[in-house]
């Protein structure tokens, strides 16, 4: 029997602490980038001026559908709807963890101790407090981890759908957890007991990969369905890391050509080894156990192989967020080292220098919201260096009858925290004024020709000049990195 | 340690004495009936050592009583009483006639227990003669066949008519039906649109629902499977063979002459005192190819056969029921000829049934197939069955809600089966109705890891009369148990109704929609979405092309992790082709609808016997007859003599 109060606690404090460090930074003006387009995407989704189609071509899934969750249950928070989202599965995950050391045999302070050790990594604090990818990769990898492990022992079929739906979590929560589950998948035959692949190593294959081939069959069928190209959502995952045009995305290997590129790899080699070293050091450990051996060397290596693979698919590789994917394997690698004499100690070392690992790597590898964030933490106030769009969304607060298209500017909405008195694309007035190219609305928006953006501004599209040379009856209230506001004159 | 009776061993020493048993052989009964608690006579007639007769003719000389044979005298039939069949048949003893003031009693054991049980029926004034076991029964078989045909048929109906499929619709359910109809037509006429997408709405919400209720029956099912499977293993290893109940083996059979080598040969090589096996080959009494091919089995007096006067209905349940007052067992399991249970199936029971509370009334066992890889439809139904059985009915277990009961391999505690008036002789899917109705008089249901082997159905067209006539009887079974819906909420719970109206009711009803559903996904790709987005707003088409994407795709990943529990994994990548499979169920599903309303109790006779891997069954079934022959020639020459 489970004594369930001592995890209630720690969760509890887990959600307060992490809520309050999000608060400290939303009021400080900190919010990351993929923390505003969560929350545009989810506004838009909850007034209504999302279309089936764009609720279904949403990629990451799930972060996207978990802040839409907690915005319907959150309205007015101080914390963002991301945040609140990302602190309670934070506060899942640590209860999780501490379960799993303390079902290995760990006793409590060792396993709490060891969860703090992994929590506390500035990494990966730096990487949640910034959106819901970080966190939800972390838990699908630790997840995935988990059940590879023990399907390799025990062979359950409750084991293989753990594995399996880990394995669909992982690719639904970032391109990034795409890779890793392809990486993952090809090492199948080492987490399947040698009784799987007896009968039918196909069979046994195919029934492993099923939801995550669902999963990615899925979204090339939404994708034909509602655009009439089947990758396009596909696409969409080189897009949405950096915002690079669809003329710069590159055809799949075309990068491995690309030497300089092929350094992630050795990096990813390095953030394995002083971010999670109980991989390395467990394959010591464990060479004389098999079933866990072999499990073991199949996580060490598939990082810096989804590294690789991000080559290949020309996704840009995001060095920090796989650290709370190594995070989640070293979780559940701690879990299946052998009971000898001093394996707390052991462990608890392990994640010590994992913990200093990961300082190191902050320090030394580069992102461009670390300062912001850093600043953002010791109380310096953040104005500068935001997002166009957010700003104009701000401007637009408490301005309504607005003709603006906001699908390809979601942190828009995350600015003005609600679509309401929007005309957007998804409107039949917006529709109307498409067909009829006469405006009549008492503000309109328009963005600077976005050559090279996938999804074209919809208002610059009717109306070619309206950005460069106003409308007549309309006078320009608002002109500032690359958006204008035209409100009715007289 | 047991001791035998001191009459036991002398009617031993009596038999030896005349030559009727070899010394060895004597030495060998006795040891065995002591250590498994049982009546000499038992082991002596299970080993095929002796004739029966012989038996009781030496229990009448020890007793100094006269042996009868039933049918050599006139019986004074104004003494039996039917009320007293059950009497007759649990204590193997009746009155045959009158001698001046004293009645007398024809009994099989004249024990101290049988003559104060006689003493409380018929008073003191009373004599005794021996007679055999089988003449008892034979007797009482020929005499009250009438009355036990009633019985059979009626005694549910009689005793508990809402709980009966005799009346295919109760009057309430027919209004029901008839406003709902009334209601779509009159929709339909005035609104089309709303209409059509409020079905559209019903049937998404259903699937829906559908999806995750099996998923999680799956996951609930196979969480704690192999720590259960430990403790019963460890349970069945203490048992002791004295600790084993007598276990009563019903195996029905219609016109299935060739099948039973197969049975025979799995039920000789259970792990199980074969003494304390009651065995009741239940035959239809126009069924004489089949009675031809029973005895020409030469079985062991174990094997009684029971038959079964004409009726109707003529179904399995109504012949079942007609046998149970015959089991004399403490435990009952039902077979199919050409069920193969694994040897230690009755003992892992038995370990369960000592494991689980009192109200435990049944455990079912799993079944699948041994000619899974025969053709694609062996296939499917292997992925179908193992599905069902070693995933779902577990997760069923798991959440405590009405286990449907599958075929066969479901073992009763007979008591309880009495209680409830057995099996419901209209209802076609009898065993998935009684589970139900199990629930509601808040019995348990186990479900154990023993499999029972089958042939599945190779053949399409048998395969859709078999399939048409269990999703039939779902209809029945849903159709009873809807009747009093307070009733069901109050006894199941919601969980219970909700897994009812799912589980028993999807299955029939699923087979029905899904045409219809496939033909709208046509002529939506067909159409490029157009002549039927009307019929979708936003929401709904979300939520069906998650019934589509998600949904379809959850079906397809449990048929596939299905097998994965037995390692049958090569069986997995067929679960692509389910569509097909899916269509032959939607074929059986408009059939059965059609019979409901036409033929509701007609029995939709399954073919047995057409797998070639059951013709391999049946060689080596005969094998095994012709290497035994010499040893029973050789008792039957020593018998003679």
């Amino acid at each position: 029997m489970i004594r369930s109060w001592p995890y209630v606690i720690i969760g509890a404090a887990t959600f307060s602490t992490l809520c309050g460090i999000m608060a400290w930074l939303a009021l400080h003006g900190f919010m990351s980038r993929e923390n505003i387009d969560l929350m545009g995407y989810a506004i838009s989704t909850l007034d209504g001026v999302t279309t089936l189609r764009d609720f279904l071509l949403t990629f990451p899934s799930l972060p996207y559908l978990l802040s839409l969750l907690t915005l319907s249950l959150t309205q007015a928070s101080l914390v963002p709807a991301p945040n609140l989202a990302c602190a309670f599965i934070l506060a899942c995950l640590t209860c999780a963890w501490l379960q799993g050391f303390i079902q290995a045999g760990y006793r409590w302070p060792t396993a709490m101790a060891l969860v703090a050790l992994l929590i506390c990594n500035p990494v990966f604090i730096s990487e949640i407090t910034r959106g819901l990818s970080a966190v939800i990769l972390a838990f699908a990898s630790w997840f995935v981890a988990t059940m590879a492990f023990r399907l390799r022992a025990r062979g359950n079929v409750v084991d293989l759908m753990g594995y399996s739906f880990g394995l669909a979590l992982l690719a639904l929560s970032h391109p990034l957890g795409i890779l890793l589950s392809l990486s993952l998948a090809a090492f199948t035959i080492v987490f399947l007991g040698p009784q799987d692949n007896k009968y039918s190593n196909f069979g046994a294959h195919l029934t492993v990969l099923f939801p995550l081939l669902l999963v990615l069959g899925g979204a090339i069928y939404v994708s034909w369905l509602f655009t009439g190209d089947p990758r396009y959502l596909f696409h969409g995952l080189s897009l949405q890391l950096d915002e690079l045009t669809i003329a710069q995305v590159q055809l799949p290997f075309e990068s491995l050509l690309h030497l300089d590129k092929l350094t992630t790899i050795p990096l990813h080699l390095i953030l394995v080894l002083i971010n999670a070293p109980v991989l390395i050091i467990g394959l010591s450990l464990l060479r004389r156990r098999l079933p866990r051996y072999l499990p073991l060397l199949a996580l060490t290596i598939c990082v810096p192989l989804a590294s690789a693979l991000s080559l290949a698919f020309a996704i840009p590789s995001q060095p920090l967020l796989s650290v709370a994917a190594l995070l989640g394997f070293a979780a559940a690698s701690l879990a299946v080292l052998p009971i000898q004499d001093n394996r707390s100690l052991l462990a608890t070392g392990l994640a010590t220098l994992g913990l200093v690992g990961g300082l190191l790597t902050f320090v030394f590898v580069p992102d461009p919201e670390n300062n912001a964030w850093l600043s953002a933490l010791q109380g310096e106030e953040q104005v500068q260096d935001e997002p166009a769009d957010l700003t104009l969304g701000r401007a637009l607060i408490g301005r309504n009858d607005v003709l603006i298209d906001t699908r390809a500017a979601p942190a828009l909405l995350a600015g003005r925290r609600s679509a309401r008195g929007l005309l957007t694309p998804h409107d039949p007035k917006f529709e109307i004024v498409r067909m009829t190219k006469t405006l009549d609305t008492q503000f309109v928006a328009v963005r600077y020709a976005d050559i090279g953006r996938r999804d074209g501004d919809a208002v610059h599209e009717i109306f070619p000049y309206l950005y460069k040379n106003g409308m007549p009856g309309y006078a320009l209230v608002y002109d500032k990195s690359g958006w204008r506001v035209y409100q009715k004159s007289g | 340690m047991f001791h035998q009776s001191e009459t036991e061993l002398t009617i031993g020493s009596i038999l030896v004495q005349h030559d009727a048993v070899l010394p060895q052989q004597m030495e060998e009964s006795l040891d065995q009936a002591a250590r498994w608690r049982m009546p000499l006579s038992d082991v002596l007639l299970s080993k095929w050592w002796l004739r029966e007769e012989v038996y009781r003719r030496a229990v009448a000389c020890y007793h100094a009583l006269p042996f009868i044979r039933l049918s050599h005298i006139r019986v004074d039939k104004s003494l039996l009483d039917p009320k007293d069949i059950d009497f007759y048949l649990a204590h193997l003893m009746m009155p045959t006639s009158r001698n001046s003031d004293h009645l007398v009693i024809a009994l099989t054991d004249p024990g101290p227990k049988s003559l104060l049980l006689a003493r409380q029926k018929w008073g003191s004034a009373i004599e005794f003669m021996i007679t055999s076991k089988n003449d008892i029964i034979g007797f009482v078989q020929q005499e009250f066949a009438k009355e036990l045909s009633h019985r059979a048929v009626y005694e549910l109906a009689e005793m508990d008519p809402d709980m009966s499929a005799r009346t295919v619709l109760s009057r309430g359910q027919a209004i029901f039906l008839y406003s709902i109809l009334s209601l779509l037509i009159a929709g339909l006429a005035f609104q089309p649109i709303l209409t059509i997408i409020a079905l559209n709405a019903a049937m998404t919400f259903f699937y829906l629902c559908s999806c995750l209720f099996k998923a999680v029956l799956v996951i609930a099912g196979s969480v704690g499977q192999t720590t259960s499977a430990r403790a019963i293993d460890a349970q069945m290893r203490q048992l002791r063979d004295e600790d084993l109940p007598t276990y009563t083996i019903f195996v029905p059979m219609f016109r299935e002459p060739n099948v039973l080598p197969i049975l025979v040969r799995s039920l000789r090589a259970l792990e199980y005192p074969f003494a304390k096996l009651d065995i009741k080959i239940i035959l239809e009494e126009g069924d004489l190819e089949t009675l031809t091919a029973v005895q020409a089995q030469r079985l062991e007096p174990n094997f009684e056969i029971i038959l079964v006067p004409p009726s109707q209905p003529q179904t399995k349940p109504k012949a079942c029921n007609y046998a149970l007052p015959f089991a004399r067992g403490e435990y009952l399991v039902i077979y199919d000829a050409e069920d193969k249970p694994e040897p230690d199936q009755l003992r892992k029971v038995v370990a369960a049934f000592q494991n689980a509370s009192p109200r435990t009334a049944c455990i079912q066992c799993r079944l699948n197939y041994f000619n899974a890889n025969e053709n694609w439809l062996t296939r499917m139904f292997t992925l179908d069955y193992s599905l069902w059985f070693d995933l779902m009915l577990p997760g069923l277990q798991k959440l405590q809600v009405p286990v449907p009961l599958g075929g066969t391999s479901n073992h009763f505690r007979t008591r309880v089966l009495r209680k409830l008036h057995a099996w419901d002789p209209f209802n076609v899917t009898e065993d998935a109705d009684l589970g139900i109705r199990l629930a509601q008089r808040k019995y348990e249901v186990g479900v154990i890891d023993s499999t029972t082997f089958e042939e599945a159905n190779c053949n399409g067209r048998n395969w859709i009369r078999q399939r048409s006539r269990w999703i039939k009887g779902y209809m029945q079974t849903l159709l009873v148990h809807s009747r009093r819906p307070v009733q069901l909420w109050r006894t199941v719970g919601p969980l219970g109704t909700f897994s009812l109206l799912l589980f028993i009711g999807g299955t029939a009803f699923s087979g029905l929609i899904n045409p219809l559903c496939w033909a709208v996904f046509l002529v939506w790709i067909l159409s490029s979405a157009s002549s039927v987005s009307e019929f979708f707003p936003s929401a709904l088409l979300f939520f069906s092309l998650f019934n589509l994407i998600i949904g379809n795709g959850l079906f397809l990943y449990l048929m596939m992790i299905a097998p994965y529990r037995r390692k049958w994994t090569g069986l997995s990548p067929w679960a692509l082709t389910v569509m097909g499979y899916w269509v032959m169920m939607s074929i059986a599903a408009y059939k059965a609808l059609g019979q409901l309303i036409f033929n509701p109790f007609y029995w939709e006779k399954t073919e047995h016997g057409l797998s070639q891997q059951t013709a391999n069954e049946l060689a080596l079934a005969h094998r095994d007859q012709l290497e035994s022959t010499p040893q029973t020639e050789e008792h039957n020459l020593r018998q003679a003599a």
